[in-house]
């Protein structure tokens, strides 16, 4: 039922959260059956024109989730899959996940494969609505960006965000809520095609999937898909040095930019965020259970105190472990 | 209080009005820290420490109202840190994780605030206990506090040690570090804080020197140098050489075998972050001081890493086998000069020329049938100047490499052109003797020669010289004759042959003085007169000197071999030379030569040796032609190596007189040993050596070598040396030696018949 070949590629293989709600969002209301009012998902690739509302859910019945944020080169396949897979909710052990994310790319511009390899499609960061490309390759020759996957692409794309954003241009820690901190580019092309992004109004961050939680403008995890990447972004991050004095840990998972890689990879990605979310729900969790009371902390075992920073050497081997085609690099960083 | 729920409800409203509107957080700080105080539920205080981390890190709030706010949120911050002490609780570690990093936020603006208002002990105090209570309890804590109160010391650090004062008249844009502090403050010493950071850099640099193995801590550690490396220059160096000297790789001592998957990602992460945090400084700074070493521990590490990994298969994959995105580094680096959707005009592929040119009318050479490229900057490309070893590399994979198709079009062209060229009229003979005659004059001119030939008919040069297209359509040029000179009388021979003469020589002169100002130049290794023949080489003395001695030895040889009588007239010419009645180029030379050896006999010697070889071996040469049967040859005589004894003898006679004691001896002794034939004449020579008393001992050197390692000529030797012998005199104790040696039976007839003699002569 999904025009997205790749859509239907990642349904064969289930992802080890085992009911994806891609199958549910087609039938289900806007408010969910167990009273949840999450967002549903639009990947079901029907060119996004009906736009399930969006409303934020009660922030004190969310249970504690680590912030994410993904990176490629461009923001565009592998970033943007992991977005959407770690944005997108799951019912599990009766309670909704959909982790607050938001996603960059490192590179100097956006670049789509165009007709020939020398002449790629290029666009600029910030100021460039995943829309916009829409618009524009699809007038350009729609046969062969359909069939190379960069409209589909585009499609799923500007149904989780507004548009690419450069790693290097993030401000850190300036709150992302309200109207997008972008110049928007004199966009004559494309009307409300998403419905969400109309041309003559601003989008806002609430727009976004996994807005939620990242108001801050700060994340606790940094997943890049690249080696090239993670060197990016440790070194950018060494060279702001680190005013916030926040800790983040810096992931790579080294995935190859082509469609099939990224929905592997986004799987993949998903889970090791999964283990790293449990690991450190488990030592808040931890803590409440014991009450923080003085014998709770003698009756702990030394195993159940180990912190959340502490495992995450110990969850990246295991998870490595389970995906060997996946190198892995990580370093505690600093915002 | 209520329930927490809806407290938490309501504070987060506040938290997204200040994240709207920063502009409100010095009135929501205010309201917000009763209700998360140390008294209140653990959701509470952990929204609390984060919303007081969040604040102080925020770019948006104003640095004045975070020094502001800082002095409000000190107690509450402590009593987070003071929980066990104050309640007997342990506090949750997300709280005291988020009160550090606030802590580590505030503790420039407490400084900055304290600097101000010199009367304030009190905040300081505060900040202090503060402090103390980070660095106590962070070692003990959960690795998350524990790499917060890392992040803390190396803010303590940044702010007291002396950072740059970018504008002393605008003290509140100025970096907050111990510059701003005067000597004569009431409450901060500059010299303690210094001490306490000096102290604080060696615990934070610790965990490097020990080479901890913790990945965590090493990591957070190197990230959090980086802003002291860069701001801080009075510590940067210690930093980096701490840095330098810190091996994450210890642990793979024992081989990766031995490692845990935990242990592996450990080392890869430490390794990794060392070579980005050496990189970044690098890269600030590629003028850095100590940027090569920076440079060289970076390679080092990542091969090491490559090793370390490379041994066994987790956690490591081959190399893809395609360039991520599709794009290779060299290509992404290109493409990133453009701006633009589409490419520029270089990127196209380049135009095939689709058809090839028509062959020009006319006589056609191989060349122009298969040349197909008209690119003329191809011509300019000898195939030649590629080293034969480089083109066995390329070969191969350029054979593996043609494109079927092209070639296949490329054979079509040259056969059309071909079936063209069968079918035009034959040349009329008139018309191909213009051709080839014209061709003629084309091979020396060099001027045409660099417009010839595409890349292939390159290839086919050595088989085809024909003249260029446009020099064909002009017609062939005609051969030019220049008539003949006038013969030239004797006179005019004669002196143009004693000029050419002294050219040749002033050459040599020249060459002799380069040889003398650059010693020790390399010799060339082709010997011989082959060096001649070549254009580069033989422009050197050996060249010269054996074009010298073969002009002096071969100018006449051959002229008349057919014909005895001729030779024979030759030869009687020659004695007319001898009397110097006439001057012949051979003769000249000869006597130049000798000249030449004579001004430095004792270094030019071989010169004298080598003409006097090719001399002989020219003599050997006529004698042969004179009776070629070999059976009926006639023994050799005197007269019948008429050159090479002849200068034998003159170079012996003018050699003599100046030979001196000392090495002289040797030079004659290299002389008759290497010259090819010695006669009785020569020997009388040598022997009349004996008649000076200092040169004795020479004679009898000279003798006894000839004696001992020239067999032909020992018998004369013996012979000679026996008669200076007995000529008595000086002689005769220098040779009793010799003749002992070689004749005893003349000394036994000697001592036996006539010993009185002897005595009466002595």
């Amino acid at each position: 039922m999904s025009a997205d070949p790749r859509r239907r590629a990642a349904l064969q293989p289930p992802p080890p959260p085992p009911p994806p709600a891609v199958e549910q969002s087609t039938t289900v209301s806007p408010t969910g059956l167990d009273g949840t009012d999450e967002r549903p998902s639009t990947s079901n690739g029907q060119s996004g024109t009906p736009q399930p509302p969006r409303t934020t859910s009660n922030p004190a019945s969310d249970s504690f989730k680590l912030k994410f944020c993904t990176v490629c080169a461009s923001n565009n396949n592998r970033s943007m899959e992991a977005h959407l897979r770690l944005t997108t909710p799951r019912q599990e052990d009766e309670r909704t996940t959909a982790y607050p994310c938001i996603s960059f790319g490192t590179g100097s511009l956006v670049r789509l494969p165009g007709p020939s390899i020398t002449q790629p499609n290029v666009y600029n960061f910030n100021s460039t609505s995943y829309n916009q490309m829409y618009e524009e390759l699809a007038g350009k020759d729609q046969r062969l960006y359909r069939a190379n996957g960069i409209l589909p692409m585009l499609e799923r794309n500007r149904g989780v965000k507004w548009g690419p954003e450069r790693w290097q241009d993030w401000r850190i820690g300036v709150p992302r809520v309200g109207k997008r901190a972008r110049t928007v580019a004199e966009n004559g092309v494309g009307g409300p095609v998403g419905g969400h992004h109309p041309a003559d109004e601003k989008a806002t961050y609430a727009d976004d999937l996994g807005s939620h939680g990242t108001e801050a403008g700060t994340v606790d995890i940094v997943f890049t898909c690249e080696e090239r990447c993670w060197d990016a972004v440790v070194d950018d991050l060494l060279t702001r040095g680190s005013p916030l004095n926040r800790p983040v840990h810096v992931f790579n998972v080294d995935i190859k930019d082509n469609h099939e890689e990224a929905l592997v990879g986004g799987r993949a990605i998903l889970e090791l965020a999964d283990e790293l979310n449990a690991a450190a729900m488990r030592e808040r969790e931890g803590w409440v259970g014991k009450g923080g009371r003085v014998e709770g902390f003698d009756g702990g075992m030394a195993g159940a105190r180990m912190g959340f920073d502490e495992m995450v050497p110990e969850i990246l081997a295991k998870w490595q472990e389970r995906w060997p085609s996946l190198p892995a690099l990580w370093t505690l960083a600093w915002f | 209080m209520g329930d927490p729920g809806s407290i938490l409800r309501s504070l987060n409203e506040a938290r997204n009005i200040c994240l709207a509107t920063p502009a409100t957080y010095p009135q929501v700080i205010p309201g917000v820290l009763p209700v998360i105080g140390a008294q209140q539920h653990l959701d509470l205080r952990r929204w609390g420490s984060d919303f007081l981390a969040e604040t102080f890190a925020s770019p948006v709030v104003s640095g004045e109202d975070k020094q502001k706010l800082s002095l409000l949120v000190l107690d509450t911050l402590r009593s987070y840190q003071n929980r066990r002490e104050e309640i007997g609780e342990d506090e949750d570690p997300a709280v005291i994780k988020s009160a550090v990093q606030c802590a580590a936020s505030i503790y420039p603006y407490i400084f900055r605030h304290t600097l101000s208002h010199p009367d304030t002990t009190e905040v300081w105090a505060r900040m202090a206990s503060i402090k103390s209570t980070i660095l106590r309890t962070m070692d003990d804590s959960a690795p998350g506090v524990r790499i917060c109160g890392v992040k803390f010391i190396s803010r303590v650090v940044l702010v007291q040690t002396p950072g740059l004062i970018a504008d002393p008249r605008r003290p509140e844009l100025n970096e907050i570090s111990l510059a701003l502090l005067g000597r004569d403050h009431a409450v901060l010493q500059p010299s303690q804080l210094e001490a306490e950071a000096s102290g604080l850099l060696d615990r934070l640099l610790g965990v490097l020197q020990d080479n901890s193995s913790d990945a965590l801590v090493v990591t957070a550690t190197l990230n959090s140098l980086a802003a002291l490396v860069h701001r801080r220059a009075s510590i940067s160096n210690k930093i980096l050489m701490t840095v330098l000297n810190f091996n994450p790789l210890t642990p793979a001592k024992a081989g990766l075998a031995a490692m845990g998957g935990r242990e592996r990602v450990a080392l890869k992460s430490m390794t990794k972050t060392t070579m980005s945090f050496l990189v970044n400084v690098l890269k600030r700074n590629p003028n850095h001081a100590l940027a090569l070493r920076l440079q060289q521990r970076t390679e080092q590490l990542k091969h090491s890493m490559v090793e370390i990994f490379s041994e066994s298969g987790p956690g490591k994959r081959s190399a893809p086998d395609e360039p991520t995105d599709g794009l290779d580094n060299n290509k992404r680096a290109r493409l990133n000069n453009e701006v633009t959707n589409g490419t520029t005009a270089q990127q196209q592929p380049p135009q095939q020329s689709t058809s090839p040119q028509p062959l020009p009318p006319g006589e056609v050479s191989y060349r122009e049938l298969f040349t197909l490229n008209p690119d003329p900057s191809a011509a300019s490309f000898h195939v030649e100047a590629i080293p034969l070893h480089i083109v066995n590399q390329l070969v191969l994979p350029l054979l593996g490499s043609i494109d079927s198709a092209r070639l296949t079009a490329a054979l079509t062209a040259v056969q059309r052109r071909y079936l063209e060229f069968k079918q035009r009229p034959p040349l009329t003979a008139l018309q191909s003797a213009m051709a080839v005659l014209g061709e003629e004059d084309e091979d020396y001119d060099p001027g045409t020669e660099m417009t010839l030939a595409g890349d292939r008919a390159a290839v086919m040069n050595g088989l085809d010289q024909a003249p260029p297209q446009g020099q064909m359509n002009e017609g062939p040029i005609q051969p030019i004759t220049l008539e003949p000179g006038p013969p030239l009388t004797l006179q005019e021979k004669e002196q143009y042959g004693k000029i050419a003469l002294t050219r040749v020589f002033e050459t040599l002169a020249n060459i002799d003085k380069d040889v003398q100002l650059k010693p020790g130049k390399k010799v060339d290794e082709a010997k011989g007169f082959n060096r001649l023949a070549s254009t580069n080489m033989g422009h050197d003395r050996e060249g010269w000197i054996m074009l010298l001695t073969r002009l002096a030895t071969r100018t006449t040889l051959g002229l008349n071999d057919t014909n005895e009588t001729l030779v024979k007239q030759e030869n009687s010419e020659r004695s007319l030379v001898k009397n110097g009645q006439s001057f012949t180029l051979a003769d000249g030379i000869r006597d130049s030569v000798l000249a030449y050896v004579m001004d430095d006999f004792r270094r030019r010697i071989d010169v004298a040796i080598m003409w006097l070889n090719e001399e002989w071996f020219c003599d050997r040469l006529l004698y042969q032609q004179r009776n070629t049967d070999e059976s009926e040859r006639p023994t050799m005589l005197d007269g019948d190596l008429p050159n090479y004894t002849h200068y034998l003898h003159t170079t012996l006679d003018r050699l003599i007189p100046f030979l001196d004691t000392g090495k002289d001896g040797r030079t004659l002794i290299r002389f008759l040993s290497e010259i090819p034939e010695i006669d009785g004449k020569v020997l009388d020579k040598v022997c009349k050596l004996a008649d000076d008393p200092e040169l004795v001992q020479m004679c009898s050197q000279v003798l006894l070598y000839l004696i001992m390692f020239r067999p032909p000529v020992r018998s004369m030797a013996i012979e000679r040396a026996v008669g200076v012998w007995r000529r008595g005199g000086d002689a005769r104790a220098a040779f009793g030696k010799v003749v002992g040696r070689w004749a005893p039976e003349v000394l036994k007839e000697e001592e036996g018949g006539a010993g009185g003699e002897v005595k009466g002569e002595a």
